[in-house]
C-alpha cells in the first residue's frame, strides 16, 4: 500500500469522516547571482505529505516532509486530533467528487528534468554577458535561474485520485545602471517556461535596457492623460483584479464585484480568460489543489463579468460551479490568466497617443478591495504627440483600478507571458499623473 | 553544552570523512521546525494546521566558489552524498567565476542558546488558541454589519538550529515564535476600507494572556470603520510627523537595505560613504540582534558568527554596514552576524535583524503641537523601496495638522521620497522608542525581522489628489 493510501485509510480508522491527501515531490537546481558573479549553485530535493482530516464540519490539517512510517502515522494522528479539538466551520459542505481529468500538453520536458548543472550555469553566463554587452555600466545586483521537476499525487476519501508531473525553468535578473556617481532605479526582468526555450541573451539584454532607462531622468509637470502599461504592469493590474473575481473574496465580502455578475464592469475591449489547461502554461495542470479538474473559464467577456473563480467550497456557498481554481480546500487562486489581444501594434498605440506615460515598472499598490491605485512610476517614458520622448523622474500614479478597467482604450496585438499572465500592452485614458 | 542533539555527531563525522575532498570550507545546518496555526474568519474556525519540516543545508566552498545541497534524510550515507553534491556544484560554479570567494576570519564558537519564554505554546491546548482567535473575531464582528470581512490568524512555531562547520564550530539554538494577525474590511454604501494589525516575535503564549489581542482587534476594527468616511488629501512636499510603525518601515525598507553589504558592493546610495555625514545629526540607526526577544532575534547567524549590534548611523554619520563573512572579506571589514537563510533549503544572505532608530528628547505630543501645518501619518499597508533610497509606502491612516492640532482624517495616502533626503530633513525625534513591528522581509528569501523607532518629524512627498 502506498503512503497516500495508508494515510487515507488510517485517518478514517481514527474517526475522520472525510480525508484529503496530497503527496508532492520536487527537485531542482538554482544558479544564484550577486554583483555580476555566480555566487552559488544549489541543489534541492524535497517531499511533502499533507493530510486534511475532516470530522463533520471540522477541518484539521497536518503536513510533514518525512515519509518515514512513524512520522507519517504521527502526521495523520495530528490531523485527526486537530480536527476533533476545534469548532465547526459552518460553511463546510464536502470534498470534491472524482471527475474526469483533461489531457494536458507541453508541461513536462525531459530535457529540463535531465539538465546538468553545468548547462544551467552556462545559461546564466549568457544572461550576464548579454547584460554587459548592452551596457558596461549595468550591474546585475541579484539574479537566479532555477530548474525544477515536480510530481504530485492527490487523493480523497470519495475515491478521487490524480497523478501529475511537470517541469519548469525560470530566471530573473535585477539590474541597476550607474553613471558619474549616480545610481539609477533598479530594474527587473524575468522569464518562465515549461521547457528549455527561454532566450537568455534576450532576457539579459532587456534587463540591461530597463536599467539604462532609469538614468538621465527628467522631471515632468503633472497632467491628466494616457497611461500605457507595459506587459509587467498590465499583468500586475490583472492579477489584482483577479482577487476581486475570486469566489473566495466575493463570498467573504471583500470584493466590490459581489453583485456585478452579468454587468458591464470594464471597457468592451477587455476579455479575460482563466485557462488552466492551455498547452505549456506555467499553471497548467490536470487538477487543482483540491483535485478538481482544471478548465478554461471566460471570466470577463467584452467587459461583462461572466463568472467568479471557485473551488468546491466557495462554489457551494455562492451556488456556483467549481472552476478548477482551488489553491487549497478553502482558498482560490487564478491559474493561467489570458487577456485577449487588441488589433494594433505597440508602436501604433504610442503613435496615437497625444500625451501620456509608458510605464514598465510600477512601485505601489492596486487594491482589489477599495480599488485604490497609488504608487510610483519607474522606468517610465513621457509620450507626446505620438512619440516616446524621455524617461521621467519618478512620478506618482493616482486613481482607481475599477475606473482604469472602464477606461481601456487600446490593447496591443503583441502579447507576452509575465508569470502566469499572458498579456498585451494596455492603454488607459484619463489617468492622473502627478509630477513635481 | 546542554540539550545534546544526536545529529551533531553525524554532522561532525561527515565533515571529517569528507575533508580529504580538498575544499576550503564547509558547513552543515540542521533545522527542525514544528508549527501550528489556526484561522478564524467571520466567526468560524476555518481550519487548524500543524506542520513539521526537518532538513540539513550543506554549503561547500571549493576552488573559490560556493556549492550548496540540501537533504531531508539524516543518515550518514545520505548526508555524505549531499555534501559531495555540494562540493561538485562548487567546482561547477568555480569555472564560471573570475574572482575567488574569501571568508573573513572569525572566532569559532561552541555554544548552546535558548530563547527563554514563559509559556511554551506547544504545551497550550489547541482549544485555548482557538478561543483566543474566536474572541478577537467576535470583538470585530461585534461592530455590526459595517464589518464585511475579518480574518484572524494565530501562528506559533518552535525551531531548533544546529550549525557545525569544518572550522570546528558547533552551535545549537532553540527558539519559539508566536504571531497574531488581524485583517478587517469595513464597508458602507459601496465603499470598502481595509485595516491590518499584528503582534508577536520570539515570544511564548504569555503575550496573549493579557488584553493586548483584544485591544488589537478593536484598533483594527475601529480604524477600518473610521476610514470609510475619509478621503484623499491634497498632495505635495509636506512637513509630516511619522508614528513609530511607519518610521520603522522607512528605516528598514528604504534605508536599511542600502546598508546591507552585498548591495553596498553592487553599488547603492551608501557605497563608499562610511565616515561621512549623510543625514540629520538627530538620527542614529542600529541593527540589533537581540532586543529580547524581537522577531529578528539572532544570537548567532547562519554561518556561526556571534551576532553583534551594528551601528549603521550615529548622529548622522554613516558608521558601518551589515556583513556576512564573504562581504566582510571583500570590503576589508568585520563580519557582524547578519548572514541569515530562510531555511535549510537556502544558503545565507546578508539580512537585517531588528532595525530601529534611537529615541531623542521630544515628547511625541509636543512634536504635533509644535507643527504649524502638515500631516500626522500612522502605520503602513506595504510599499516598495529602491537601492538608490527612493521609496513609496501606503500609509494606514493620516490626519491633517493645523496649528498644532489634528484635523481631518484621510485614507489611501501614499508617501514617497528618498530615504537619505527624508532623514536629512528630520528636525524632531521623540523619546518614545517602540521596537515591536514584527514582519517578514523578502529578498529572494524570507526572513523574520523586527523594527522600530520613536515619533519623528521630517519632510516627504504626500501623494493625494491634485
Amino acid at each position: 500500500m502506498s503512503v497516500v493510501e495508508f494515510a487515507l485509510k488510517y485517518a478514517l480508522e481514527l474517526g475522520a469522516t472525510e480525508v484529503h491527501v496530497v503527496l508532492a515531490k520536487g527537485r531542482g537546481y538554482r544558479v544564484e547571482v550577486t554583483s555580476d558573479a555566480i555566487s552559488n549553485v544549489a541543489y534541492n530535493e524535497g517531499v511533502r505529505l499533507s493530510i486534511t482530516a475532516i470530522v463533520g464540519k471540522k477541518l484539521g490539517y497536518s503536513s510533514t516532509n518525512s515519509l518515514d512510517e512513524k512520522e507519517v502515522r504521527k502526521c495523520v494522528e495530528r490531523a485527526v486530533s486537530l480536527a476533533k479539538a476545534i469548532t465547526e466551520n459552518p460553511h463546510w459542505k464536502h470534498l470534491p467528487e472524482p471527475r474526469k481529468y483533461p489531457e494536458i500538453k507541453d508541461v513536462y520536458d525531459t530535457k529540463v528534468a535531465e539538465l546538468e548543472p553545468e548547462e544551467a550555469v552556462e545559461f546564466m553566463k549568457i544572461c550576464l554577458d548579454a547584460v554587459k554587452e548592452e551596457g558596461r555600466n549595468v550591474v546585475v545586483m541579484q539574479g537566479e535561474l532555477s530548474t525544477g521537476e515536480s510530481e504530485v499525487i492527490i487523493a480523497n476519501s470519495r475515491g478521487l485520485w490524480g497523478e501529475d508531473k511537470g517541469t519548469s525553468v525560470s530566471a530573473y535578473l535585477v539590474t541597476v545602471a550607474k553613471e558619474a556617481g549616480t545610481v539609477g532605479s533598479f530594474a527587473t526582468e524575468d522569464a518562465v517556461s515549461r521547457k528549455l526555450d527561454i532566450d537568455f541573451a534576450e532576457l539579459g539584454k532587456a534587463a540591461a535596457k530597463k536599467a539604462l532607462e532609469s538614468l538621465h531622468l527628467k522631471p515632468i509637470e503633472s497632467f491628466k492623460g494616457s497611461l500605457i502599461l507595459d506587459y509587467e504592469v498590465a499583468a500586475f493590474l490583472v492579477l489584482n483584479l483577479a482577487r476581486a473575481y475570486s469566489g473566495d473574496n466575493v463570498w467573504r465580502g471583500s470584493s466590490p464585484l459581489k453583485d456585478k455578475l452579468g454587468q458591464q464592469i470594464a471597457s468592451a475591449n477587455l476579455t479575460i480568460v482563466d485557462d488552466g489547461v492551455m498547452p505549456g502554461g506555467i499553471s497548467t495542470s490536470k487538477f487543482d489543489a483540491e483535485g478538481s479538474p482544471r478548465q478554461r473559464t471566460v471570466v470577463l467577456e467584452k467587459g461583462v463579468l461572466k463568472t467568479f473563480l471557485n473551488n468546491t467550497f466557495t462554489a457551494e456557498i455562492l451556488g456556483m460551479k467549481p472552476t478548477g481554481n482551488a489553491a487549497s480546500l478553502l482558498a482560490v487562486l487564478p491559474s493561467n490568466t489570458i487577456i485577449e489581444p487588441g488589433d494594433i501594434t505597440i508602436e501604433e498605440i504610442i503613435n496615437e497617443t497625444n500625451k501620456g506615460l509608458f510605464i514598465s515598472r510600477f512601485s505601489g499598490k492596486m487594491s482589489s478591495v477599495d480599488g485604490v491605485v497609488s504608487g510610483t512610476a519607474k522606468q517610465a517614458f513621457l509620450v507626446e504627440n505620438g512619440e516616446k520622448k524621455y524617461p521621467v523622474r519618478e512620478c506618482m500614479i493616482v486613481g482607481n483600478l475599477y475606473d482604469f478597467i472602464k477606461n481601456i482604450s487600446a490593447l496591443s496585438k503583441e502579447r507576452k507571458f509575465k508569470w502566469s499572465v499572458l498579456t498585451p500592452v494596455i492603454k488607459i485614458e484619463g489617468v492622473n499623473i502627478v509630477g513635481k | 553544552m546542554s540539550e545534546k542533539e544526536p545529529i551533531i555527531d553525524i554532522l561532525h563525522r561527515v565533515l571529517e570523512d569528507t575533508s580529504s575532498l580538498g575544499y576550503e570550507y564547509a558547513d552543515m545546518r540542521y533545522e527542525l521546525r514544528e508549527g501550528f496555526s489556526v484561522t478564524v474568519r467571520k466567526g468560524a474556525v476555518e481550519a487548524s494546521q500543524a506542520s513539521i519540516s526537518r532538513g540539513v543545508g550543506i554549503r561547500v566552498l571549493a576552488d573559490g566558489a560556493w556549492g550548496f545541497a540540501s537533504s531531508e534524510s539524516f543518515t550518514y550515507t545520505d548526508l555524505k552524498k549531499a555534501l559531495e553534491k555540494a562540493f561538485k556544484l562548487a567546482k561547477t560554479s568555480a569555472k564560471a567565476r573570475k574572482k575567488n570567494v574569501e571568508l573573513a576570519e572569525v572566532k569559532v564558537y561552541k555554544d548552546y542558546v535558548k530563547a527563554v519564554v514563559k509559556e511554551n505554546p506547544a504545551k497550550v491546548p489547541v482549544e485555548d488558541k482557538v478561543k483566543l482567535a474566536l474572541e478577537a473575531d467576535k470583538v470585530i464582528t461585534g461592530y455590526g454589519d459595517v464589518v464585511k470581512d475579518t480574518s484572524v490568524y494565530y501562528t506559533d512555531y518552535s525551531f531548533r538550529k544546529v550549525f557545525v562547520s569544518s572550522e570546528g564550530a558547533e552551535i545549537v539554538i532553540d527558539g519559539i515564535r508566536t504571531y497574531f494577525r488581524i485583517y478587517v474590511t469595513a464597508g458602507e454604501a459601496g465603499v470598502l476600507s481595509p485595516a491590518y494589525e499584528t503582534m508577536g516575535g520570539v515570544k511564548g503564549f504569555e503575550i496573549f494572556r493579557g488584553e493586548e489581542p483584544i485591544e488589537l482587534a478593536k484598533t483594527a476594527a475601529e480604524r477600518a470603520i473610521r476610514l470609510l468616511k475619509a478621503g484623499l488629501p491634497k498632495g505635495g512636499l509636506s512637513t509630516v510627523v511619522l508614528d513609530n510603525k511607519l518610521l520603522a518601515l522607512i528605516v528598514h525598507e528604504a534605508f536599511g537595505h542600502c546598508a546591507e553589504a552585498d548591495l553596498v558592493i553592487t553599488g547603492d546610495v551608501l557605497t563608499g560613504k562610511v565616515g561621512q555625514k549623510i543625514v540629520s545629526k538627530l538620527v542614529t540607526i542600529v541593527d540589533d540582534p537581540e532586543p529580547p526577544y524581537a522577531n529578528g532575534w539572532t544570537p548567532y547567524d547562519d554561518e556561526g558568527v556571534r551576532a553583534r549590534k551594528v551601528t549603521i548611523v550615529e548622529e548622522g554619520v554613516l558608521k558601518e554596514y551589515m556583513q556576512s563573512r564573504e562581504t566582510a572579506a571583500v570590503l576589508g571589514m568585520e563580519p557582524t552576524g547578519n548572514a541569515r537563510a530562510q531555511n535549510y533549503n537556502f544558503a545565507p544572505l546578508v539580512r537585517m535583524r531588528n532595525t530601529y532608530m534611537l529615541p531623542g528628547d521630544w515628547d511625541p505630543d509636543e512634536i504635533i503641537k509644535e507643527t504649524k501645518e502638515g500631516f500626522y501619518l500612522k502605520g503602513a499597508m506595504g510599499g516598495q523601496a529602491d537601492t538608490n533610497g527612493d521609496f513609496m509606502f501606503v500609509v494606514q491612516e493620516a490626519w491633517g495638522i493645523e496649528n498644532g492640532e489634528l484635523k481631518e482624517a484621510y485614507r489611501g495616502v501614499t508617501v514617497s521620497g528618498n530615504a537619505i533626503e527624508v532623514l536629512k530633513s528630520v528636525d524632531a525625534v521623540g523619546k518614545d522608542l517602540i521596537i515591536g513591528f514584527p514582519g517578514t522581509c523578502g529578498k529572494g528569501q524570507m526572513a523574520p525581522v523586527d523594527g522600530g523607532g520613536p515619533h519623528i518629524r521630517c519632510k516627504l512627498i504626500v501623494g493625494g489628489k491634485k
